[in-house]
């Protein structure tokens, strides 16, 4: 055989069993996904806020609906009606991808979390996986997607031709490469006990106990370098408002600036979910016989239980220094990350042998 | 296996249409009336004499090349971390290798300064 | 499927051509980024799953990053569109010889199986049959290299870290290298002897 016709013909060779879900149920899928994302973001603006009333011994919003639940609408409403105002010196192109890819991907991430066990033989032999699509190296699509919303936020900073956006878009590309890699590090224990890259796999070989259990120290290298990525606090320098008052967003306004306000609230929600599926069991019962409770729920408990901790840890430490901020990721957890992968290589090795 | 990564084009494609679609709304929706005040850069108030796009600290790029240094190394560790139960002590002893000698670097880069922001 | 190919290869020559044409250097490094996206789908479609990850993960979001870093850190002026010159004609001369060269390669088959190059089908070198992969000693078999469930990474593994060892080790000497070469070309005078 001629290698083009190779090279033409192996796309088809390789099928094996169908993974697609039908159209409809697809649309279902990402219909949820979507739109579940999007109200929830817009919900943990109401959390976050009450979180941080609560900690501030203040009510937090309370005025529009019961326990001030309507607000985040309000807030959409009112962004929505908002004059699009933006520099007449900006990269007009780049300035418009930059928020819409912040959202987009996020969103994007989130399509390989499997957020309940595997339904199998519904109706003739069809299998409802509950994520939008189960990919064998899901682990790394997620990486691969997040690498590139680092380009959202450089070219938001850097298109809007402002000094403060500038610097915090560059602070901030800066601040997401360095902790990007103690993310990637910490990961990689997971996947030496497990030996996949599936998401679904990794979360049933918690069967037995979770594996922030065997793997405690690369859960919190995981969930500190989650929480750089996210840009939050303490380490929301890129947005550091003393200094550069917004940020890598000083210049947007409107829903604009609302998509880059929801990329970073879709962000927390997919970090967490990681942590949840690599490290907290997943769709998994804290205890076998509460196993009644759907797997959904256990994931979305876990998930909130998460995101109520990252909103703790925001009210509750100072903001790093930025020289203190490259130097954690770098200096400790770097490191830390590599011994982390030679300790459990070597007792996953030996007890191989 | 092709089959799984459609519906991850697909929706690709809705995530698309809908960060684009929602500032459009918001365009549509939104008034505009603009003024020179309003289209220039904010500056706290004051007037902006220079363009934002001035040199920076070289500490980025460093950064920016250190990262692809380690990025690179963990992609090489992915696919080992995936048969090191196959690959046995051999391949546990070849990775302590390969992570050695870019702790060194690491070390180095370390010692030099590199990581160090002013 | 051959459909798909055809289409994103032209949107990948497309993201190239844009790299060369953008007067503004951001928007050649931004062009360059699309159009590695683009052969990341080629990868995928020939069902190279990690190579589709690394390339996202490395080009797109690594070494692009640092080409997007330094065009801001430079902050170049727009350039001039390229002018039809006696320079330009033999470079498009140069470059259609050498697509025709790629196309007749590729149609041909030439792969090397570590002794010598020869014409051959892309792919057949990984077959257990040819010595060059079996004569090793590690006996390395993936569970399960053609069920298809595994994706390749294993696979790809699997020949990485044994037959193709001493290249892998090498790499690592290399990224030191570069780790080197980075902190030097970006010196400073120096205040402190270290940095503790």
């Amino acid at each position: 055989m001629k290698a083009s016709q190779y090279l033409l013909d192996s796309g088809l060779r390789v099928g094996n069993g169908v993974a697609a879900d039908p159209v409809l149920v697809f649309a279902v899928k990402a219909a949820i996904v979507v739109l579940g994302l999007t109200l929830a973001a817009a919900f943990l603006t109401w959390a976050e806020r009450k979180v941080a009333g609560r900690i501030q011994l203040r009510y937090g919003p309370n005025r529009v609906g019961p326990y001030g639940l309507f607000q985040p609408i309000a807030d959409v409403l009112k962004l929505l009606f908002k004059e699009n105002l933006a520099p007449a010196t900006r990269d007009k192109l780049l300035f418009l991808v930059g928020p819409s890819l912040a959202v987009g991907t996020a969103i994007l991430a989130f399509a390989v979390i499997p957020l309940s066990a595997v339904n199998h033989g519904i109706g003739a032999g069809y299998d409802l996986h509950w994520d939008i699509s189960h990919l064998n190296i899901g682990l790394l699509f997620i990486l691969a997607v997040t690498s590139l919303g680092a380009y959202s936020i450089f070219l938001g900073g850097w298109s809007a031709n402002s000094k403060y956006s500038l610097l915090g878009g560059l602070r901030s590309t800066a601040q997401l490469i360095s902790y990007e890699m103690a993310v990637s590090f910490s990961l990689i224990g997971v996947v030496i006990l497990t030996g996949s890259l599936d998401l679904e796999k990794i979360v049933t070989q918690q069967n037995h106990a979770w594996f922030v259990v065997m793997q405690p120290l690369a859960f919190l290298l995981y969930f500190t370098g989650a929480l750089a990525e996210t840009n939050r606090a303490p380490f929301d320098l890129p947005e550091a408002e003393q200094e550069l008052v917004a940020g890598y967003h000083t210049e947007y306004s409107s829903l604009r600036f609302g998509l880059y306000f929801l990329g970073e609230y879709v962000n927390v929600i997919t970090v967490c979910a990681i942590a949840t599926t690599l490290f907290l069991g997943g769709w998994l019962p804290i205890v076998p016989f509460l196993s009644f409770i759907p797997g959904v729920l256990w994931f979305i408990g876990k998930v909130a239980v998460l995101i109520l901790v990252v909103m703790w840890i925001r009210w509750t430490l100072p903001r790093l220094r930025y020289d203190r901020l490259m130097s954690l990721g770098w200096k400790v957890l770097l490191p830390l990350g590599l011994l982390n992968i030679v300790i459990t290589g070597a007792v996953v090795a030996f007890q191989a042998a | 296996m092709l089959d799984a990564y459609i519906p991850i084009l697909a929706f690709f494609g809705i995530c698309v249409v809908f960060a684009a679609g929602v500032p459009l709304l918001s365009a549509w929706l939104g008034p505009r009336k603009p003024s020179p005040e309003k289209s220039m850069p904010y500056e706290s108030g004051v007037v902006p004499q220079i363009g934002a796009r001035q040199r920076f600290s070289v500490s980025f790029y460093v950064t920016a090349m250190l990262f692809i240094i380690f990025d690179v190394e963990s992609i090489f560790l992915f696919p080992w971390a995936t048969i090191v139960r196959q690959l046995k002590i051999f391949g546990f002893v070849e990775m302590v290798v390969f992570i050695a000698t870019l702790f060194i670097g690491l070390v180095y880069v370390w010692r030099k300064g590199a990581f160090r922001w002013e | 499927m051959t459909a798909l190919i055809i289409v994103v290869g032209i949107l990948a020559v497309v993201g190239a051509v844009g790299v060369v044409l953008s007067t503004q250097p951001l928007y050649s490094a931004l062009s360059l980024v699309f159009s590695i996206g683009m052969l990341a789908i080629l990868y995928l479609i020939l069902n190279a799953q990690l190579l589709f990850a690394v390339q996202l993960i490395v080009y797109a979001g690594a070494v692009m990053v640092l080409f997007v870093f330094i065009i801001a850190l430079l902050n170049p002026k727009a350039e001039d569109r390229p002018i039809l010159d006696v320079r330009a004609v033999v470079a498009f001369v140069a470059v259609i010889t050498i697509t025709a060269a790629l196309f007749a390669t590729a149609h041909n088959g030439i792969t090397y199986s570590g002794s010598n190059f020869r014409g051959a089908v892309v792919g057949a070198s990984h077959n257990d049959q040819d010595p060059a992969y079996t004569k090793h000693a590690f006996d390395f078999k993936p569970a399960d290299v053609n069920s298809g469930q595994a994706g390749n990474v294993q696979t790809v593994g699997g020949q990485l870290f044994t037959v193709f060892l001493l290249p892998f080790e090498i790499t690592s000497l290399l990224l030191l290298v570069a780790a080197i070469g980075a902190v030097y070309l970006t010196r400073r005078v120096p205040k402190t002897e270290v940095d503790t």
